[in-house]
């Protein structure tokens, strides 16, 4: 069980990582009538590169908790709790 | 009195806005017709005027350019006027309109206090030219990017965190237009703070940025964009994020030496407060006045008394923990109460280019209301401003149409007593008769009610 979740965590670490890459590289200043900053810009992006890495990788996240505890072995109530989160995400992709 | 209407706006390229008369008149610029157009004749701008949460707006669509009409806000103030909880209902006022907008296909496109106003308790978007439509697949930055982002952190959440952190004051922000840059404020904190929940993303990764952007030379290329529906998911959590650390940046609210003053007179027996409160009670029921102006509000019983009688009142208040009680009272009951943290004996001036892009708190205040409340006041401003009795009496003759109500405070109370501080052959001799004589040219005596306690209350109308 180690094993597998320290292979999760490395291939969450580096998605994360090649993300923050990606927006570094590819940011650029903003066009506006109010000053965008460049620092508050960068800032942005970070928090939506996180946001959007989390919205791509939350079944991942979430496996790395799930895996854990097997749902067989959970109360009836909280098997019911994740299975309506997992409709919640998937209600995010459409 | 100096400092009269302000200039018309000028910064922002699709219109300009200007005071005539009891309106507010924007004037669009032609090559944003097209789209302030659209979006003012929109349902949703309908929904949001219907719902009081943007200034009303009537369409002229004259031959020599369109103009949006305005009715002018009576008394406009502006954020360096505001307490904490104010700001913050501005704040949140501005994100869930952005939000809302989003899934209508708008977005704002600045994000700034300056855009609010007050009607009462109430936080109103005033700058109808903020909307933009949604580009999905902008030419110049991410479709995930909230232009007015940093805007939005600058003017509303850096100067309420450095309250909190550092309690600079709020009424600092009269002189940062724009708000304050993270990097001038990275150098002001310890590292505890630059490290805590509340500062380390605004400030300290801002400008950890910053300092790596300045040495960067920008390259231009296309934008990556994401599809849109991800990069609404995103600008939403962006502002739900913003929201968040705005709360978290909300000074700890602290009771002050006068926001618990009614609570602990010690001045005023129960007795002696219920005899006062009905003599005024009666003042009211009888003038009914429609705009009353109560100056050192306090925590504002006078003013929920007013408001209660049916009037529309600005309660100024100089103490910041006060404002602050008093606002969240207003807000709680939804009384017609507009919260003023400033002081009389020192009023927010003109500000911006060339003294006119903002009015002075007087110029605002002067001549719009029917009855001034001025209830255990004067003797702060005679004893800890040194005000002559008579300037005191010429700015109330200013500040009302009709009546003055005021709490005479002889030199033997308490209160007085320890105003005074042994300035005894100053102001120790001053006594009903020198206000009387004050009022001479200025007002006449209606009523005079001595309480218990030695104090008076006075009736005046304006001569």
């Amino acid at each position: 069980m180690g094993k597998y979740l320290m292979k999760r965590l490395i291939s969450v670490g580096l998605t994360l990582l090649f993300c923050f890459s990606l927006m570094l590289a590819t940011e650029r200043r903003a066009m506006a009538y109010v000053d965008p900053g460049s620092g508050l810009l960068a800032l942005q992006s970070l928090g939506s590169m996180l946001a959007a890495a989390a919205f791509f990788m939350r079944r991942r996240i979430m496996g790395l908790f799930s895996k854990r505890k097997p749902l067989t072995g959970a109360e009836p109530r909280l098997v019911e709790t994740r299975i309506t989160g997992r409709k919640e995400d998937s209600r995010n992709t459409a | 009195m100096i400092n009269g209407s302000p200039t018309p706006t000028f910064r922002d390229p699709a219109g300009s806005l200007s005071l005539e008369g009891d309106f507010a008149v924007r004037t669009i610029h032609p090559e944003a017709r097209a789209q302030v157009f659209e979006f003012v004749a929109s349902p949703f701008c309908k929904l949001l005027q219907d719902r009081g949460d943007m200034v009303g707006t009537t369409i002229n669509d004259a031959p020599a350019g369109l103009k949006l009409i305005h009715p002018k806000i009576p008394v406009p103030t502006y954020p360096w006027e505001w307490t904490p909880s104010q700001w913050l209902a501005g704040a949140q006022l501005t994100l869930s309109l952005c939000a809302e907008a989003l899934d209508q296909g708008w977005v704002l496109k600045d994000a700034t206090p300056l855009n609010i106003l007050f009607v009462g308790p109430r936080p109103v978007l005033v700058d109808v030219l903020s909307f933009e439509r949604w580009d999905p697949a902008p030419k110049n930055y991410p479709s995930h990017i909230w232009l007015a982002y940093g805007q939005y952190i600058r003017t509303f959440l850096l100067p309420l965190l450095m309250n909190r952190l550092l309690s600079w004051p709020l009424e600092l922000s009269m002189f940062k237009r724009d708000g304050y840059e993270p990097a001038d404020l990275y150098k002001a904190l310890s590292w505890p703070q630059r490290l805590s929940r509340s500062a380390f993303w605004p400030v300290t990764l801002a400008a950890r940025f910053d300092a790596k952007d300045g040495d960067k030379v920008a390259v231009k290329a296309a934008p990556q964009h994401k599809s849109p529906e991800l990069a609404l998911h995103l600008l939403k959590r962006t502002l739900a994020d913003l929201g968040k650390r705005t709360e978290r940046a909300m000074p700890e609210y602290a009771g002050s030496e006068w926001s618990n003053y009614t609570a602990t007179l010690t001045h005023y027996s129960a007795q002696e407060s219920a005899q006062k409160m009905d003599w005024v009670r009666g003042v009211l029921d009888e003038l009914k006045p429609a705009r009353v102006l109560d100056i050192g509000a306090n925590t504002g019983v006078f003013s929920a008394l007013s408001a209660e009688q049916g009037a529309k009142v600005v309660a100024l208040e100089r103490d910041a923990s006060a404002a602050e009680s008093l606002y969240r009272m207003t807000r709680n009951s939804k009384l017609s109460i507009q919260t003023i943290h400033s002081d009389l004996s020192r009023p927010t001036p003109a500000v911006g280019w060339e003294n006119r892009e903002t009015s002075s708190l007087l110029h605002r205040l002067e001549g719009q209301f029917d009855l001034v409340l001025m209830l255990a006041v004067i003797h702060h401003l005679i004893l800890m401003e040194q005000i002559p009795i008579c300037a005191i009496l010429e700015l109330a003759h200013k500040l009302t149409a009709q009546y003055l109500v005021l709490e005479w405070v002889p030199a033997t109370d308490p209160m007085y007593q320890s105003l005074m501080r042994g300035r005894d052959e100053l102001y120790g001799s001053l006594s009903e008769a020198d206000l009387l004589k004050a009022c001479e040219g200025r007002f006449h005596t209606l009523r005079k009610q001595p309480l218990d306690n030695g104090r008076i209350l006075f009736l005046f109308a304006k001569v």
